[in-house]
């Protein structure tokens, strides 16, 4: 029976059934007409014979069911049918289809996107071996709960060597520097690690092997493109010999490109086994570790609690208020983007949220608008089974369109993100996002249960009632009853109110925005070249060796100014170490002469920002000088000390008196030195333009010399300041191959600087935008339905004398009362969710009158708007042809 | 979709393909007209063949590839498919005599023995 042969005819029949299907009528029609002949021949009338032909041979229909049945799989051959029909339907319905389409791909196609990064930066282990047992430990205040992510080198040498917590620990410090390579310098990220590093990441070297504790100052791990970039290829690397502070250190690992911790390093340098600063004020040490096997974070908090105890006795002053603890590393890593990271898949949740209403909408619409249709197929003899199966197949075909754009839309949105946001926003872990199946298959899975769902509800209710009931309701054209009619306007209105939560919420991104970059900075951005360098000094702070090495290095950069000065079209030139929005920043406690005792515990001193910068800094900033005199040449390292400070730290520390000629000290570097005050500036915004202006101690570079062989030079410029770059190279590879540089232009540093909200505000709008526009096609739908309803009852009333007005009028009111009720939902939703984001808005208050007034005021008419097209048409409908519908 | 069938005398499973097959190998190509009328003669009239029934055998056998239709007139000038015995059916057609006679005695045997 079931030859294989056969099968595949079966299978061919149900996809191409056009061939057979003729061929049957033809075949059914001559055993008909010999019928009919036989009749004749027996005498009967031509009428006769055919009847008696019909009745002979059974039911036409039937037989050709059974042959249909036969020759192919039923099930299979309906639906290819409903397909067919499905797509004819939706090809003469192309708004609709489209409508669906596009909302559901939206839906789709940006929830997967989004929650893809986010999984991959926020959910997601970390991608080493054991990666929940690598954490870090934060120093943490007792009497404020405020954490610092760094630890003093003292008390990272007490928590390393308690027992029993840890199988590896280790400090790391650093950032860019210079590395210099026999013939050439790059800026690379570099970190001095403990030489037990690796061992917390448990990672296997591409090439060579990790750091052992012999090691120590000699040896160094860089990463694979490092190794490649500067020795062709990763084993190449092996026994190479890197500078850094002219110290020469061997290279003996290269680390595969996922190692690339802390934030894309790429010079591992083995440092001494103890920090070298061992003081119990200066917080200079991150940490990682790896947890003993079995330890879990609670214990080793609990046995850390009782160490920051012993030490708060030991050492009130610097200990008392101090304790410490761990963390996860993954939690600290991610914790600066991931509420921003939420924010962003909250607005997206959103969407999709609204595209499944406005999908509903709009099949319960198309749906309810064909029940006569339905009526007519199930008096006709339709099945239920038929009924349902079509308007599932319809559902199906729009479900698996939007499912497939909505993949493409997915694809392109994730590259999108990773690009945009590998270049403006610091996410962390950037490496381990990949567009996520699951999360693909979850929001297809749901827009699609929304879509079939709804398409076939009204299907059933409708295949369910009585046909003749549905063919009598000529007036109301349609069994829908009010329950329907108010789900839709229930839609309607949730999609109102989350599109007009999300617009508010994306005006105040908006005006944040806009607020920030017309914030006045302090310093001017245009025309100003900015370049990064950095010389090799070698010699300790700590040991005050090597002075000698940093004090030439001052001249040398003194030198380079001056050189770069005679460039043509370059205007000003100077240096800084810690140029407003770059990559430096140092601060801490001062003491007043007169006032405070530099010692102690240092958080009841007052707090400033510290910089070092060259002569005519402020000049070639226009940083205004308010009192007093810039630094000039003569201030040197054998000179007597001096400082400029700004307008807010006059404030703070002289009130209304005069500060020039008082004198400060601070624990930059000379901690036994006063310095005098000779200036006051005014203030800047340091770290971006969301920063406040706050207190700001300047300070010689050629005064704090072991803070100054890296410097940012400033050059302002005649022409576009990035022209002059190749001219500046050159200018300071004459002067020394080994000084290594990275330029940008204060603008763009400014730029960077402020790139998270932009990406936020950018996005949370598109979102807004997205949800406005679905609520448009929402509103529309639900008017046009009810309008194409109430057409004869629109005509009647025009037949009767109203006005085209009257009747638009009629429409719009019913599209008023929604957007009434949704906006005044929206408006709730958008207060209640103002304290989220309110951490993230600068200067505008997070229930801001003029932003919701704004935003409603372009989008409630908008959402009206949508209502006046089906308005209209039902106005413009002719009395003759509304009542002949009846 | 299809609605119940009155209830007739049915032939068993599998025997109706066998009485087709034998009717075309005997009397050569057939339309289906042709077969409904033979088989009512050979039956004696003792039951009328469904074309419900018949069709889906005739598409059943066909694409086994049993037999062949093809169009033709008959003799009252009247387009007809007719259809064919092949090879295939000639073969199949020995192996399922044998098998229905081999079923049949052992019902008789059966049916024998147990009276």
């Amino acid at each position: 029976m079931g030859s294989p042969a056969r099968f595949v005819r079966r299978l061919i029949n149900a996809v191409r059934p056009r061939r057979v299907e003729p061929d049957l009528a033809r075949e059914v029609a001559a055993h008909l007409a010999l019928l009919e002949d036989d009749f004749q021949r027996r005498g009967l009338t031509p009428d006769e014979a055919r009847l008696a032909a019909r009745r002979a041979f059974g039911g036409v229909e039937l037989t050709k069911d059974r042959h249909r049945d036969a020759r192919s799989f039923v099930w299979l051959d309906d639906a290819r049918r409903d397909l067919l029909y499905a797509f004819r339907t939706l090809r003469r319905a192309p708004g609709f289809a489209i409508a669906i389409v596009l909302t559901l791909a939206v839906g789709i196609g940006a929830n997967t996107a989004l929650f893809s990064v986010l999984d991959g930066v926020v959910l997601k282990p970390l991608a080493y071996p054991d990666a929940d047992r690598i954490v870090t430990v934060l120093n943490r205040w007792t009497d404020t709960g405020v954490t610092i992510p760094r630890l003093t080198g003292a008390d990272e040498m007490d928590v390393s060597a308690s027992p029993g917590i840890f199988e590896a620990f280790a400090y790391y410090n650093g950032g860019e520097m210079g590395v210099q390579l026999g013939d050439h310098a790059e800026f690379a990220s570099t970190r001095l690690v403990h030489p037990d590093f690796f061992r917390v990441f448990g990672v296997m070297p591409a090439a060579g092997r990790i750091f052992t504790r012999e090691d120590a100052q000699r040896a160094a791990v860089v990463g694979a493109e490092f190794a490649r970039r500067n020795f062709g290829t990763e084993r190449g690397a092996i026994g190479r010999t890197v500078f850094v502070e002219d110290r020469a250190y061997d290279v003996v690992g290269v680390m595969p490109a996922l190692m690339r911790f802390p934030s894309n390093t790429e010079v591992w340098l083995a440092d001494a086994l103890d920090p070298s600063n061992r003081n119990r004020s200066g917080h200079n040490y991150r940490v990682v570790a790896k947890l003993a096997p079995g330890k879990s974070i609670e214990s080793a908090n609990a046995q850390l609690a009782a160490l920051a105890t012993q030490l708060g006795r030991a050492f009130p002053d610097t200990n008392g208020r101090k304790s410490f603890l761990v963390t996860p590393l993954r939690d600290s890593l991610v914790s600066n983007v991931r509420s921003m990271l939420f924010i962003i898949m909250a607005a997206v949740g959103l969407v999709l949220l609204i595209a499944c209403a406005n999908v509903a909408n709009l099949m319960l619409a198309h749906a309810a608008g064909r029940s006569r249709e339905v009526a007519v197929r199930a008096a006709l003899g339709a099945t239920r089974r038929h009924i349902v199966g079509q308007l599932f197949a319809e559902s199906l075909v729009l479900a698996l369109a939007a499912g497939a754009s909505g993949l493409l839309l997915a694809r392109t949105l994730t590259d999108t993100l990773l690009n945009v946001g590998s270049r403006y926003v610091p996410l962390p872990r950037l490496d381990d996002v990949h567009m996520d199946w699951r999360v693909l298959l979850f929001t297809a899975a749901a827009s699609v249960i929304t879509a079939v769902g709804f398409g076939l509800m009204p299907a059933l209710q409708l295949s369910r009632a009585n046909a003749g009931d549905a063919l009598n309701q000529n007036g109301a054209r349609g069994s829908v009853g009010a329950g329907s009619s108010r789900m839709r306007n229930g839609l309607v209105i949730v999609q109102i109110a989350l599109s007009y939560m999300l617009a508010i919420n994306a005006g105040l991104f908006l005006r944040s925005f806009v607020t920030l970059t017309e914030t006045p900075l302090g310093f001017r951005t245009e025309s100003i070249l900015v370049a990064y360098a950095h010389v090799p000094a070698r010699g300790s702070i700590f040991d005050g060796k090597g002075v000698e090495n940093y004090v030439r290095v001052g001249q040398r950069f003194d030198d380079l100014f001056s050189r770069l000065r005679a460039l043509r079209g370059v205007t000003a030139v100077s240096g800084a170490m810690g140029l407003p929005t770059g990559q430096y920043d140092s601060d801490g406690s001062y003491a007043v002469e007169g006032k405070h005792v530099f010692g102690g515990d240092f958080r009841r001193l007052p707090q400033a920002g510290f910089r070092l910068s060259a002569p005519r800094y402020f000049a070639t900033m226009g940083i205004p000088l308010v009192r007093g005199r810039e630094f000039n040449d003569g201030d040197l390292y054998d000179r007597p000390y001096v400082a400029i400070i700004s307008e807010s730290l006059a404030r703070q520390s002289f009130g209304s008196d005069d500060p020039i000629g008082h004198r400060l000290m601070c624990g930059l570097d000379q901690p036994d030195k006063w310095m005098t005050i000779v200036g006051v500036v005014g203030d800047v915004r340091q770290a971006s333009p969301a920063s406040r202006p706050g207190p700001e101690l300047y300070m010689p570079l050629r005064q704090h010399p072991y803070a100054a062989n890296e410097v940012q030079i400033v050059m302002r410029t005649s022409l576009p300041p990035e022209s002059f770059i190749g001219a500046v190279e050159q200018t300071v590879r004459a002067v020394s191959p080994d000084i290594a540089l990275k330029f940008t232009t204060m603008e763009a540093s400014v730029g960077d600087s402020i790139a998270a909200p932009r990406f936020r505000m950018t996005l949370v709008t598109t979102f807004a935008a997205i949800a406005l526009l679905l609520a448009v096609a929402g509103m529309y739908a639900v008017m046009s339905y009810v309008t194409s309803q109430r057409t004869s009852e629109f005509g009647l009333r025009a037949a009767l004398g109203a006005a085209a007005s009257d009747l638009v009028r009629l429409v719009l009111r019913d599209a008023v009362w929604l957007v009434v009720i949704g906006s005044g939902a929206g408006i709730g939703l958008a207060v209640a969710t103002s304290r989220i984001v309110a951490t993230m808005l600068f200067e505008v208050a997070p229930v801001d009158a003029w932003t919701y007034s704004a935003v409603l005021a372009v989008a409630i008419p908008l959402v009206i708007l949508a209502a006046v097209m089906p308005a209209l048409r039902a106005a413009r409908v002719d009395p003759m042809i509304a009542l002949r519908c009846e | 979709m299809a609605s119940k069938e009155p209830h007739r005398v049915e032939l068993l499973q599998g025997t109706l393909d066998l009485i087709v097959l034998r009717a075309l190998s005997t009397m050569g190509p057939q339309h289906a007209y042709a077969l409904t009328e033979r088989l009512a003669q050979v039956a004696d009239h003792s039951f009328t063949l469904n074309q419900g029934t018949l069709y889906p055998a005739l598409v059943r056998l066909e694409q086994k590839g049993w037999i062949k239709g093809t169009w033709d007139k008959t003799e009252s000038n009247r387009d007809a498919k007719f259809y064919a015995i092949t090879k295939a059916g000639l073969k199949a057609l020995e192996q399922q005599t044998a098998r229905w006679r081999r079923l049949a005695s052992l019902v008789d045997k059966l049916l024998l023995n147990e009276s």
